[in-house]
């Protein structure tokens, strides 16, 4: 086997690592992609009839396509035919039985994020499920979703159960034809989250992938579909706090949001899939899609995210604003440390009348690592009264590392307002003494600075998980500095 | 294979024997086979993603030829410099102050090429044909331009005031001038590039500017565009700097339906400074592409960068500015920014201010604004007794002012002033609200 | 006075940038129990010295500085501040982002946790703090605003005052505390300053102008001049200062 592959192999295919070849079971295919693996995973997944001619539709175009390269991160080629494209659940032999087979490692961040103990089983993949009583959770919650009208359930229930709600909404904001991994994901997903928000109702907690913790597993190739209806309110958190164990090299996730007239979604996302090794071995290559639309009148979608984790971050959550008055938003926080590569931002298009939108991106990078902001305001003729306002703000940490600022910005109407600013600069040696001055560690000071850099960001997520962030950044920017 | 590459290619074969023999003769041969290599650029091509050359690509451009001078405006009046004019593409020795050319270390490039044929590669490390493939182009073309070379420590008494002036005859020529500038350790000197051209003339004029600064060494260079709206444009400018010395560059592309700049900057030493000055003025269906690069490649060196643009009717600019600071070149100071008027409907800009870090020691800032006119000032103006027109065109001519002003040269900003007021069309009665 | 007494004993310190000096062979004594005035004209090296003494990195630094018995140029900045050392900074840092209370917060129990006591939890904290602030007369909004962040001038030397008084170091070293204060906020900075007044702490107050004397009364006033101190004497010193200028003493030294 040549060099290449065998780092291919190494990168991309998770399994082979763990010696498990051969024993295909009956929920695990061989490797390799063609018509008959689209084929076999929609039937099981019992697919409704327009699903499978979706995803074959998605296939032959994907076909058709190549890898993007413009991003301005580096890795290896990855041999789509050496992946998968069915093998979750995990079978229980994969996972680590208990704790003591998970990388100490692990285990001392979670610790280090206060992460109760039974939550770190689940977390790190251990294979007993008994250990929670998160089903009864699940169950309860459903039960007073119901109630309001709400459906939230896994992607794959709602194909069979909702296949009206589906057939009218899936792909709509993000086409199989949008991108080279969107399209794949159109061919392949497997599971993800269902969200139908009714009319007028304002969603009664908050959701969460937490609450469908039997779901936790279906990463790879995730599809997430957030409809709301005329007026209706939700907020929906992605993710975890924790770093997850999981050993699908290649992560190609899909979020497709519809905000109807006055309904507003709120997306928070915490990503922090496993960033590979000091040394830049292994990771996750997370390149996702999502894409808002604010459809209706007076629509707001807001995306939040943290992102600490992944070896390679490819995503730009973004907001179509059709609707007249409608609002995007996008705030971010993303942070490489070790040899991390992090291209991310957003696209904000405005169409309809005096749609808003605001960017506050903050950017750090540590060691060698590398960190990209890229954005594209675009302002469509007849937008008029269109105002964008974007920051974006870059913090060094170490000579080695580098942070990149691409904007693209696109006006064809007179009377837009578009704003960009963006800074980068190293720590402030300054705040640092005055810190330690006053008695503060050199590592706490650092901390501090930081977590006041990102301020903007953390005040639009929910309250416990900012604090969670919060502990995730210094976790993360570990031995960055001294 | 287009038009215009066939009609280049024709040309190519055609053209006047190369000055300096034998090798100018290679150089030019190797950069033509580059620029066809690499061809015009496609819709896929990034670096020229807002600028497509559709409906230049179908045209076709002769060589230049020497034709009678019928006017006699030429260029910027009263301006006290030392003038090297080209007419339609070749020199006229009649307009230009030759006795002052070997006092002052200039040359004509023909001549200069003769001397050395070494100068045919240029100045600087040749840049990749694959992105500058206009570059490549005006290499092998390379006959008529000028060279500068200042000893150490010598001061240029007079700007050096190039016209590139063309026409309107009967054929659409392409023309590729040539400017290359050394500048020796501690010299001086200030140089004008003024591409200008009589209205309806329709040549495609391919420009390229080579700057080497030694230590120390301090030049003022100014690009002025200011063709006829119906006019091709192309300019190159590839710079680099050694340790304290400083460029500043002032560039104004205000003429021709389609006019790209391509500049890049080498700041290879501590206390290197570059300042950069743009403004862009379009109107009708002009499109102007600037775009600039700056790299940090050592420790210790400044940019500023500040441009400016105003949209008309229905024209188009796009910017792109990019900085760079390379791994260890910590204490890097780049600030950039680029504010946008948009006046009108149809008018459309796209910029994108770039920055590139690979060094944690720096202070590195950009900005981009796109709007329209103040409307408190506008309505302070009104209460004022200021009619709307022109307190539109006030605000309007203040916007782009910042930029005028920092024109060292009086005679060069009353120049750029006169014409500003000309292009905004309530303006005209508002000559003395305006002080310059 | 017996040796016991001395806090903080400088002796022959030199100090220079990028090989220019700016300190030279400077000795100083500073007792428990002591305010001393440090006084001189702008470029003198006086704010150089107290940035040396809170450990600020990029200085060459010979010559020794005894803190509390321990040399204080071995030790970290953070070393010297849970040790009791202030530095009252001329041009207070802003850190955007960071709220004034948890810094404060973080900053005292670094403190406690250094001498060994059980860290403050936020409701005592808050007890300690609202006392110190209505000493310092001001409004308890300020905490939730990020450090120094879009104050005023005198809004943040008045918040360094305030870290002051809620640290409670043992030797307080006040930086130009005085500029850019208008004369009600000079009235409430001072008072600050003598509520901490106490024989087992010190004070070193590094000012241009004399006129913060008339409000804090120095037992020392020192000259310094081109690095080194000229003169020393009573706070007579700082009224014969205000009155002739600082050319006085330079004329003297050249006709000496």
């Amino acid at each position: 086997m040549s060099k290449q592959n065998q780092e291919l192999e190494k990168f991309v295919g998770g399994q082979y690592k763990h010696g498990f070849v051969t024993d295909i079971q009956s929920d695990t295919i061989p490797p390799g992609l063609d018509e008959s693996v689209v084929r076999l995973v929609s039937k099981k997944k019992k697919e409704p009839e327009f699903m499978l001619d979706w995803r074959l539709q998605a296939f032959a175009h994907w076909q058709t396509m190549e890898t993007p390269v413009w991003a301005h991160v580096h890795y290896p080629p990855i041999d789509f035919q050496e992946i998968s494209y069915f093998s979750a659940p995990k079978t229980p032999d994969d996972a680590p039985r208990s704790l003591d087979e998970v990388d100490p490692k692990l285990l001392e961040t979670y610790d280090k994020l206060g992460i109760p103990l039974h939550e770190r089983a689940r977390l790190a993949g251990v294979a007993v499920d008994a250990v929670f009583d998160s089903v009864s959770v699940a169950t309860t919650f459903k039960a007073k979703l119901a109630e309001s009208g709400v459906i939230f359930c896994p992607f794959s229930e709602a194909v069979r159960e909702h296949p009206a709600l589906l057939e009218q909404y899936l792909g709509s904001v993000v086409p199989y034809a949008d991108n080279f991994y969107a399209c794949l994901n159109s061919t392949v997903f497997t599971d993800g989250s269902f969200v139908f928000i009714p009319k007028g109702v304002r969603c009664p907690m908050e959701l969460s992938t937490y609450f469908r913790i039997n779901e936790a597993k279906t990463g790879q190739f995730e599809r997430t579909l957030i409809i709301a209806e005329e007026g209706s309110h939700v907020s929906y958190l992605e993710g975890c706090t924790a770093p997850m164990r999981d050993e699908n090299q290649l992560h190609a996730a899909v979020v497709e949001l519809i905000a109807l007239d006055d309904a507003r979604i709120k997306y928070a996302t915490v990503q922090n899939w496993y960033p590979g090794d000091a040394e830049g071995r292994g990771g996750i290559y997370n390149f996702v899609t999502k894409r808002g639309d604010c459809r209706g009148d007076n629509s707001h979608i807001s995306w939040t995210q943290v992102e600490t984790g992944s070896a390679i971050t490819w995503k730009y959550p973004s907001c179509i604003l059709r609707g007249d008055h409608s609002v995007g938003e996008f705030y971010s926080v993303a942070v490489t440390n070790n040899l991390q590569q992090a291209d991310t931002g957003t696209k904000m298009i405005h169409i309809g009348k005096n749609t808003k939108s605001t960017i506050i991106s903050k950017g750090i990078s540590a060691g060698r690592a590398s960190t990209a902001y890229r954005g594209l305001v675009k302002v469509l003729t007849g937008a008029t009264g269109a105002r964008n306002f974007t920051q974006c703000d870059s913090l060094l940490m170490g000579d080695r590392c580098a942070a990149h600022t691409f904007p693209y910005i696109e006006v064809k109407e007179p009377d837009a307002q578009i704003e960009h600013e963006a800074t980068t600069s190293k720590i402030g040696e300054d705040e640092l003494f005055y810190c330690r001055q006053r008695g503060i560690e050199e590592e706490d000071a650092v901390n501090m600075i930081v977590n006041g850099f990102c301020k903007e960001v953390f005040k639009e997520l929910p309250m416990e998980f900012a604090v969670e962030a919060q502990n995730l950044l210094a976790v993360s920017l570990e031995g960055a500095v001294g | 294979m287009s038009a215009m590459i066939q009609s280049l290619q024709d040309n190519f074969s055609r053209q006047p024997v190369a000055p300096g023999g034998d090798y100018v003769h290679q150089v030019r041969e190797k950069a033509m086979k580059e620029f066809l290599n690499t061809g015009l650029p496609g819709p896929r091509d990034e670096y020229w993603k807002y600028t497509r050359l559709r409906i230049f690509a179908k045209r076709t451009f002769g060589l230049p030829q020497e034709n009678a001078i019928t006017g006699s405006d030429f260029g910027i009046k009263n301006l006290d410099a030392i003038r090297i004019v080209f007419v339609d593409g070749l020199y006229s020795p009649a307009l230009s102050d030759e006795s002052a050319f070997a006092e002052n270390g200039i040359r004509l490039l023909a001549d200069a090429l003769r001397d050395d044929s070494g100068l045919a590669g240029g100045l600087l490390p040749q840049p990749d044909p694959a992105i500058h493939q206009f570059a490549a182009l005006n290499r092998a073309f390379q006959d008529q331009g000028v060279v500068l070379e200042l000893a150490a420590e010598r001061e240029l008494p007079r700007p050096l005031y190039l016209l590139f002036h063309s026409q309107k005859t009967g054929q659409d020529t392409a023309s590729h001038p040539r400017i290359l500038i050394r500048s020796g350790a501690g010299s001086k000197a200030s140089v004008i590039e003024h591409y200008n051209g009589e209205e309806k003339t329709a040549g495609f004029c391919n420009a390229l500017t080579e700057i080497d600064l030694a230590s120390g060494a301090q030049l003022t260079h100014y690009r002025i565009q200011t063709e006829s709206d119906t006019a091709f444009h192309v300019g190159s400018l590839f710079a680099r700097q050694a340790e304290d010395s400083r460029l500043v560059s002032h560039n104004l592309s205000l003429g021709g339906r389609l006019a790209r700049t391509n500049m890049q900057f080498e700041l290879m030493g501590r206390g290197a400074e570059l300042v950069l000055n743009g403004l862009y003025l379009v109107s009708g269906k002009q499109h102007i592409d600037n775009h600039t690069l700056v790299n940090h490649r050592k420790p210790g060196a400044s940019s500023f960068q500040d441009y400016r643009g105003i949209l008309n009717d229905k024209a188009r600019a796009v910017f792109c500015g990019k900085a760079v600071v390379h791994p260890d070149a910590q204490q890097t100071v780049a600030t950039q920014s680029n504010r946008n008027l948009l006046l009108s409907h149809g008018a459309e800009i796209d910029t994108q201010p770039v920055l590139e870090i690979y060094a944690d020691d720096v202070q590195c800032s950009h900005g981009a604004t796109v709007g329209q006119l103040d409307t408190n000032a506008l309505f302070y103006l009104k209460t004022r007794g200021v009619p709307e027109d022109e307190a539109r065109s006030l605000l309007t001519f203040a916007f782009a002012e910042d930029v005028v002003l920092r024109l060292e040269n009086q005679t060069l900003r009353n120049a750029i002033t006169e014409h500003l007021i000309g292009r905004l069309p309530e303006m005209k009665n508002t000559d003395e609200l305006v002080t310059t | 006075m017996s040796k016991n007494n001395i806090l903080l004993s400088i002796n022959k310190l030199s100090v220079s940038i990028d090989d220019k000096p700016i300190l030279r062979d400077l000795s100083l004594q500073v007792a428990a129990g002591e305010v001393h005035a440090i006084m001189g004209p702008n470029g003198s090296g006086k704010s150089t010295l107290a940035q040396v003494l809170a450990g600020r990195e990029g200085y060459e630094v010979s010559g020794e500085v005894s803190y509390l018995g321990e040399d204080l140029l071995d030790l970290s900045p953070e070393e010297r501040a849970w040790r009791g050392l202030f530095l009252a900074f001329q041009y207070p840092v802003e850190i955007p982002g960071v709220n004034n209370v948890y810094l404060l917060k973080a900053a005292l129990n670094a403190q406690r946790k250094y001498r060994g006591e059980a860290p403050l939890d936020a409701f005592e904290f808050l007890t300690v703090i609202q006392e110190k602030m209505k000493l310092m007369q001001i409004d308890e909004s300020f905490l939730n605003r990020s450090v120094n962040a879009g104050f005023s001038g005198c809004e943040k030397k008045r918040n360094e005052i305030l870290q002051m008084v809620v640290l409670e170091p043992r030797l307080a070293v006040l930086d130009e505390t005085d500029s850019g204060l208008d004369i009600d906020a000079m009235k409430i900075v001072a008072n600050g300053v003598n509520t901490m007044r106490d024989p087992e702490r010190a004070i070193v107050l590094v000012t241009h102008y004399q006129r913060l004397l008339d409000y804090i009364k120095p037992d020392k006033v020192h000259v310094l001049a081109d690095g080194q101190i000229v003169r020393s004497g009573g706070p007579e010193l700082a009224l014969k200062l205000e009155e002739k200028g600082y050319d006085w003493l330079r004329q003297e030294a050249v006709s000496a």
